[in-house]
């Protein structure tokens, strides 16, 4: 038998019994893994996994933990897939912690049917018409060896309610592969607002695989930020549906990546109705061999008119071998439509490097601050506050000489502050 | 010994010779003046002196109170002293000015083996400094030049200069871009800075700031040579003949 078949056996076997994840499993196996043929997978190799015999779950916590303090928040925490109860806050009204997984309205990819397949829980959270829930944070660490976690979550947010999630994802390979593959479901009744943000951190061994899915109704809000600090791959899939009048979805993703590390993003943004607006901003940079892909599809619906959609992918190369791609993809089948996108890769500049160097700022942190500079714009917008300190204070420790740069005064004022 | 001593400076940029032999000597206390038409190479000459890699030195020296400048970095060069202020100030969104600007002090401190600055202390200095060139001090909260107007800018040129106490301040049109009231702030500023130790060179195209800044020497700079050295009243002279009697004159005076 090959691994494949082995695999596929061991899927069917845990999600036996349970017909939304057989039918996942079904899926999986008719695709099989992804190659570059496929163009969504184009710029991924995916060699490295494609053999491996995983465990489905298992592994144990990890070692060094994210440990965001984000004070005020309810935190949830899963280990090595598992809802661990001890460790988390009490779950507020609304959120569950299901043993059934729910079916995720949005479309599937190969990534998506195995967490579908192979997930045991979902993390269920439902905010009533005009509750505005304390912000969670939802916490994933794993560590192990060929070890495959599935995290589900499926938010709803009825009229008019309110949320922050935070998901923090940390994996740790101990003497072989972590595959993580999230899948969180955003679906936003008119005029709801959530915020979601994920850091992903992990090791030369992780690979995070995962979906975020939005559905915007009318007048929602939906803003969404991706952060991977660390792993192997980092693969997010966006996808966003406004399907009410005047939704809006902000999407941004921040990456600094070392090594060898892929960093990629294959974002969807479908406007089915009149007047949405949608904004998209991603930020790579690269030091070493790292790599950087970014697709971003605006779909605009017939009938989609007043579409206002704004797209940029901004690149800034550390070393003469880090490779940046970007992939615009416009499809408008309405006439009264704004679309623009951007994409500029390059090295920092020369002009700024030598304004603050001509001040006596040594060179180390001069390119420290300037890879601040161009990473702030992104996450100067992430929610709650403290989370714009925690993340920038993480970004910080990754840079040379980051250490003597302060977060809390780094960033200049936001003007509604100043 | 002198506070400035530039020797036969030669500086090429992609390939463009554009500063073809400066000597320039500046005194400790002295404010030196340079004038010349544009693109003569006044900007070229305050970024060489402050180190700017882009262009490359292929001839002559450049000390600062003896001691060799030419091998060190920008930021080596900044700590030993030297301040330019940008003829265009670089706008750097997302590094607050404070947050900058203290890192700035507290490495030009920490070179000269004083305390650094805390945040208090810091502060302290910055209240004290702001109202000399009546900048507004909310401006410190923004990112680094990013949306300042022209005239904020070049206040803030001065403000960091102040903040700074470098040795050998290099303005580079500093005036340009300035009302009326703003130039005699700024001045103003300027003139508060002068001490015996500390030197100038002044780059403008006018006059009028001149007679603020009131300066020892002035030279005029044409085609990256010093093709006229006088006292202020050259830059009278100058305002009155324009450059083309220099350019003419020197025809047979330097050679060039
Ligand atoms: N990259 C470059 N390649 C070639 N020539 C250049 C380059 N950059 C600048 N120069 C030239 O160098 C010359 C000197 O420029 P500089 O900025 O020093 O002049 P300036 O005297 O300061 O002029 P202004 O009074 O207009 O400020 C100009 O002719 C300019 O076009
Ligand atoms: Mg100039």
């Amino acid at each position: 038998m090959t691994t494949m078949t082995t695999f596929i056996d061991t899927l069917n076997d845990t999600a036996a019994g349970d017909s939304m994840r057989t039918a996942a499993a079904a899926r999986f196996a008719q695709r099989g893994w992804p190659n570059r043929r496929d163009e969504a997978f184009r710029y991924l190799d995916l060699r490295p996994i494609k053999d491996i015999e995983w465990a489905l779950h298992g592994g144990t916590a990890v070692q060094s933990p994210m440990n965001l303090d984000l004070p005020g928040t309810r935190r949830l925490v899963f280990t090595a897939g598992v809802f661990d109860e001890a460790a988390s806050d009490a779950l507020p009204e609304g959120v569950t912690v299901e043993h059934v997984p729910t079916t995720i309205t949005a479309e599937d990819d190969q990534f998506s049917s195995l967490c579908m397949a192979a997930a045991e829980t979902t993390l269920h959270v439902k905010v009533g018409e005009g509750v505005t829930l304390d912000t969670l944070h939802v916490i994933h660490e794993t560590r192990g060896g060929d070890v495959l976690v599935a995290p589900r979550c499926v938010i709803e947010v009825a009229s008019g309610g309110t949320l922050i999630v935070v998901e923090s994802v940390t994996l740790e390979s101990d003497g072989g592969t972590v595959l993580c593959t999230p899948i969180t479901e955003i679906i936003a009744a008119p005029n709801a607002r959530v915020e979601l943000a994920r850091l992903v951190d992990g090791d030369e061994g992780t690979w995070c695989c995962g979906t975020i899915a939005v559905k915007a109704d009318n007048g929602a809000v939906v803003h969404t930020s991706t952060v991977p600090y660390g792993g192997a791959v980092c693969r997010t899939r966006l996808e966003s549906h406004l399907c009410g009048e005047t939704a809006h979805v902000d999407l941004r993703g921040l990456a600094v990546a070392g090594d060898s590390r892929h960093v990629e993003t294959v974002l969807k943004v479908r406007h089915a109705a009149e007047n949405c607006t949608s904004n998209m901003i991603f930020k790579h940079v690269l030091d070493d061999n790292a790599t950087a892909s970014f697709t971003g599809r605006i779909n605009v619906d017939e009938g989609a008119q007043g579409t206002d959609a704004v797209q940029t992918s901004r690149n800034m190369l550390l070393s003469p071998t880090a490779r940046a791609y970007s992939r615009p993809q416009l499809e408008i089948y309405a006439d009264d439509v704004k679309c623009t996108h951007g994409s500029t890769t390059g090295r920092p500049d020369p002009a700024a490097d030598f304004y603050l160097r001509a001040r006596g700022i040594d060179k180390v942190t001069t390119a420290s601050l300037l890879v601040w500079a161009f990473a702030s714009e992104v996450l100067d917008e992430l929610e709650p506050a403290a989370l714009r300190v925690e993340a920038a204070r993480r970004l910080m420790d990754m840079l040379p000489g980051g250490d003597a740069l302060d977060p809390t005064v780094v960033a200049p004022q936001q003007p509604d502050t100043a | 010994m002198s506070l400035l001593e530039i020797r036969n400076l030669h500086a090429n940029i992609d390939g463009t010779e554009i500063l073809r032999g400066i000597d320039l000597t500046v005194e400790p206390g002295a404010v030196h003046s340079i004038m010349g038409p544009n693109g003569s190479g006044k900007s070229t000459l305050a970024k060489v002196l402050a180190g700017d890699e882009a262009y490359e030195v292929t001839e002559g020296s450049i000390m600062l109170n003896g001691v060799d400048l030419m091998e060190m970095e920008p930021d080596e060069r900044a700590r030993e002293g030297v301040f330019m202020a940008f003829q265009y100030p670089v706008e750097i969104p997302g590094v607050s000015t404070k947050y900058f600007l203290r890192a700035a002090v507290n490495a030009v401190l920490k070179h000269r083996g004083k305390e650094e600055l805390d945040a208090v202390a810091f502060l302290k200095k910055v209240k004290e400094t702001a109202p000399t060139v009546d900048l507004d001090p909310a401006l410190l909260d923004r990112a680094v030049n990013a949306g300042f107007s022209g005239g904020e800018k070049k206040r803030a040129e001065v403000f960091q200069m102040a903040m700074l106490d470098p040795v050998m301040c290099v303005l580079d049109e500093t005036d340009s871009g300035l009302d009326i009231d703003a130039l005699r702030v700024v001045a103003n500023g300027v003139n508060a800075l002068r001490s015996p130790e500390r030197g100038f060179l002044v780059i403008t195209h006018y006059q009028r700031l001149l007679d603020y800044i009131v300066p020892d020497v002035v030279h005029v700079l044409v085609d990256g040579r010093i093709a006229r050295t006088g006292g202020k009243e050259l830059a009278l002279e100058l305002e009155d003949k324009g450059y083309g009697w220099v350019e003419s004159d020197c025809g047979s005076a330097c050679g060039c």
